[in-house]
């Protein structure tokens, strides 16, 4: 007879599981530290709570103590109206949409192409280009600043087509296409990818171009939702560059048009309803995309 | 193997005992089966029946295909030997043993097998094959070369020159509307005898050593608890994770709003706590301001750092724990001698990636304080925006980011040593 197995239920638990909370002590632990880490979530949240409530705050209630502020509370939506009025918010969301889906359409095709090129195609020295590509994920973004926006003021390529691109979408766009980072991800997905694929594809006649947009491309669609939802994501909550190079309000993106806001000196519940308003978009996008968006931040920090 | 079997059993022999021997036995043959002999029998037999098929298409079609590369023929010829050996000399008692075992259980498998493989050559390439094939290969690096010409470009552009244009930039003087002279090492030395970078750079640090002493192992307690809860993970990590998905310009202007002295929210509650009108300068107060944006940054981070602990806490292995807790282990030396250890390479990815972000803070502290009540809040980034853009001394500023670029690089390169020491430790 074998001996007998102490029972041991698995609920997917470390260090609290079913059995332990038997013991009173660590019942106590456990519930204390629960208490703890949803006060914790509450106080986490208690910004955004505060923000609608300013944002619904008549405007007299504002620099009142909070005993007042809930005595005499009344529920007023006209902010949103004046905050939407005031600032035109449309504008700056068509414009933060354009340039974040431009620089992320942009970005994807440029390295994915390189990755593939870099991961099976092998062209010339491409160790070299590799090591020159990968070695600009050190560079942080503030310190090229300077020579970009200059080079923005400025523009020309080889001495031809001398133009001023500030305050144009071009000067938000076109540094936002180098990322190496993307080629990075792009190229440990493709090395993991079977020749048998393209081997295969090549044998049935398709020319090297048509097995990236046809076969590559599709193989590797949720890895680029993921890298499109994270760039995205970073151009369109971007605030250094577009500090930099816009300063007209056709041209401006949300988070500067935001920010705006605040240097004209509106009351606190305009601002923060113009604050709610632009967070719309976001926390949308997250609904959506929740799954992908966790994925893509797990992905990238344990990736480095 | 057998020997020992043998030796194990000696004279004693009941039936059971054998069967039982005979039993692990086999058992152990069938691992080895698995794990030695037949990785080696896969390799030539099939390279063997490789080159029969190939022959048979060759008479068949004389085309062939020019994607297969031929392996090296002196290099497949393999010896196969029985891994196992019994003693050449057996008792009789052993020989009874043996043939009762064969008979009940059939030879081992092993023991068929031919002890060579006779390994023909490959046929050669004809000459035509291999001219298409470096065609083939050159049209295929070329068409690779196409492909990363527009990345190529774009990091020349934006990337590179910019990179060495800051190098140059920083060696001369450069201001808008005069034309950069030359002016050698000069901005260094002003930078170094230039109290207020130097201060600018001890906010930066300062801010980041909050950052980490906080903001690391409260996620940690978080995550601990959000992975084992029953009910409600879903809702706590949405909670935690909400501020990091926030842009950081709302959530700037929100925490302004909520530090803001007399009338924010958090002087407001201590005022109806304690009972008197509390006005505490937040961002005002030159000694309070970093650590008011530190909050601002762990409040934004946790959530981010919570789900990176989280991720690691599933790799540890389970047993680990059930053991622990079979020997009576408390919750804290749970912690303490198993998670922890675990975790340290994941500890240490937050921590440097909160360093490298606490660093380059710049949206927040530009928009809370601008540099703060007297520029005790100025980190580098701001203090370089503003030499550059608003006091337009370019050359200097640009200094000021080549070192920037060092500090930030060799932080970088500092982690990578750490974390590639901890593999190949392992």
């Amino acid at each position: 007879m074998a001996k007998k197995k102490r029972n041991i239920p698995d609920d997917g638990t470390y260090i609290f599981p079913a059995y332990e909370l038997k013991d009173r002590n660590n019942m106590l632990i456990y519930r204390i530290w629960g208490a703890v880490v949803f006060a914790g979530a509450f106080l986490t949240a208690l910004p955004f709570l505060w923000m609608l409530i300013t944002a619904v705050m008549p405007t007299e209630l504002i620099f009142a103590p909070i005993t007042k502020i809930a005595a005499g509370f009344k529920v007023d939506f006209s902010h949103f109206a004046r905050a939407w009025e005031i600032t035109p918010f449309l504008g700056y969301f068509l414009n933060s949409i354009l340039v974040a889906g431009s620089v992320v359409a942009g970005q994807i095709l440029i390295s994915a192409m390189a990755a593939y090129s870099l991961s099976k195609l092998r062209p010339p020295m491409y160790q070299v280009i590799m090591a020159l590509l990968l070695s600009t994920i050190l560079i942080p973004f503030e310190t090229i600043a300077i020579p970009l926006y200059l080079f923005m003021r400025d523009f020309s390529i080889a001495g031809f087509f001398k133009l001023n691109l500030i305050n144009t979408y071009w000067a938000l766009i076109l540094p936002g296409l180098a990322n190496a980072f993307n080629i990075f991800i792009f190229k440990s997905f493709f090395d993991k990818l079977p020749n048998d694929f393209i081997e295969a594809a090549r044998v049935d006649g398709y020319s090297e171009i048509s097995i990236f947009f046809k076969i590559i491309i599709p193989i590797s669609r949720s890895i680029i939702t993921v890298i499109a939802i994270l760039n995205f994501v970073t151009i369109w909550n971007s605030f250094f560059w577009p500090l930099i190079v816009t300063n007209e309000p056709n041209i401006y993106t949300l988070m500067l048009g935001i920010y705006k806001i605040i240097e004209e000196g509106q009351p606190w519940n305009v601002v923060m309803a113009a604050v709610t308003i632009s967070m719309v978009p976001t926390i949308v996008g997250f609904a959506i995309f929740q799954k992908q968006v966790m994925r893509g931040i797990l992905f990238t920090t344990l990736q480095e | 193997m057998s020997d020992d079997i043998f030796g194990r059993v000696g004279n004693d022999l009941s039936e059971n005992a054998i069967k039982g021997m005979v039993d692990d036995e086999l058992k152990s043959h069938k691992k080895e089966d698995v794990s030695l002999p037949i990785i080696k029998l896969k390799l030539a037999p099939t390279v063997d029946n490789v080159v029969d098929i190939k022959k048979k298409e060759k008479k068949e079609k004389p085309k062939e295909s020019v994607f297969q590369v031929p392996g090296a023929p002196g290099l497949i010829s393999v010896k196969m030997e029985s891994t196992v050996r019994l003693p050449d000399t057996l008792t009789p008692s052993q020989k009874l043993k043996k043939a009762f075992r064969y008979r009940r259980y059939g030879r081992p498998a092993r023991q068929t097998l031919p002890s060579t493989v006779i390994v023909k050559p490959l046929p050669e390439y004809k000459k035509q094959d291999m001219m298409k094939l470096k065609g083939y290969k050159l049209k295929k690096s070329l068409l690779g070369a196409q492909m990363v010409l527009p990345a190529l470009l774009v990091f020349l552009l934006f990337s590179w020159l910019p990179i060495l244009k800051t190098f140059t930039i920083a060696f001369q003087k450069f201001e808008t509307i005069n034309k950069p002279v030359y002016v050698g090492l000069a901005n260094f030395t002003k930078i170094l005898y230039d109290p207020k970078f130097w201060e600018a750079c001890a906010h930066s640090g300062i801010l980041s050593a909050i950052v980490i002493a906080i903001g690391t192992w409260i996620p940690l307690f978080l995550a601990l608890y959000v992975y084992e809860v029953r009910r409600g993970s879903s809702l706590l990590k949405i909670l935690y994770f909400i501020p990091f998905l926030t842009p950081a310009v709302p959530a700037a202007i929100l925490w302004k709003w909520i530090y803001s002295q007399g009338f924010g929210l958090i002087n407001g509650c201590l005022s109806f706590i304690l009972g008197h009108p509390v006005a505490i300068g937040w961002l005002t107060d030159s000694k309070l301001v970093l650590l008011s944006i530190a909050i601002v940054f762990i409040w934004k981070n946790t959530g981010w750092a919570m789900l990176i602990y989280m991720a690691g806490l599933q790799n540890i292995p389970k047993n680990l724990f059930e053991d622990a807790s079979l020997n009576g282990a408390s919750v804290w030396s749970k912690i303490k001698n198993i998670i922890v250890p675990s975790l340290i390479p994941v500890i240490m990815a937050v921590v440097f990636i909160q360093i490298i972000n606490g660093m380059q803070v710049f949206t927040e502290v530009y928009i809370m304080t601008n540099g703060g009540p007297e520029g005790s809040s100025e980190v580098i980034a701001t203090y370089m925006y503003k030499k550059a853009f608003l006091y337009m001394d370019i050359g200097y500023a640009s200094g000021v980011a080549v070192f920037f670029l060092f500090l930030l690089v060799s932080i970088t390169l500092l982690r990578m040593n750490l974390s590639g020491g901890k593999r190949s430790n392992r």
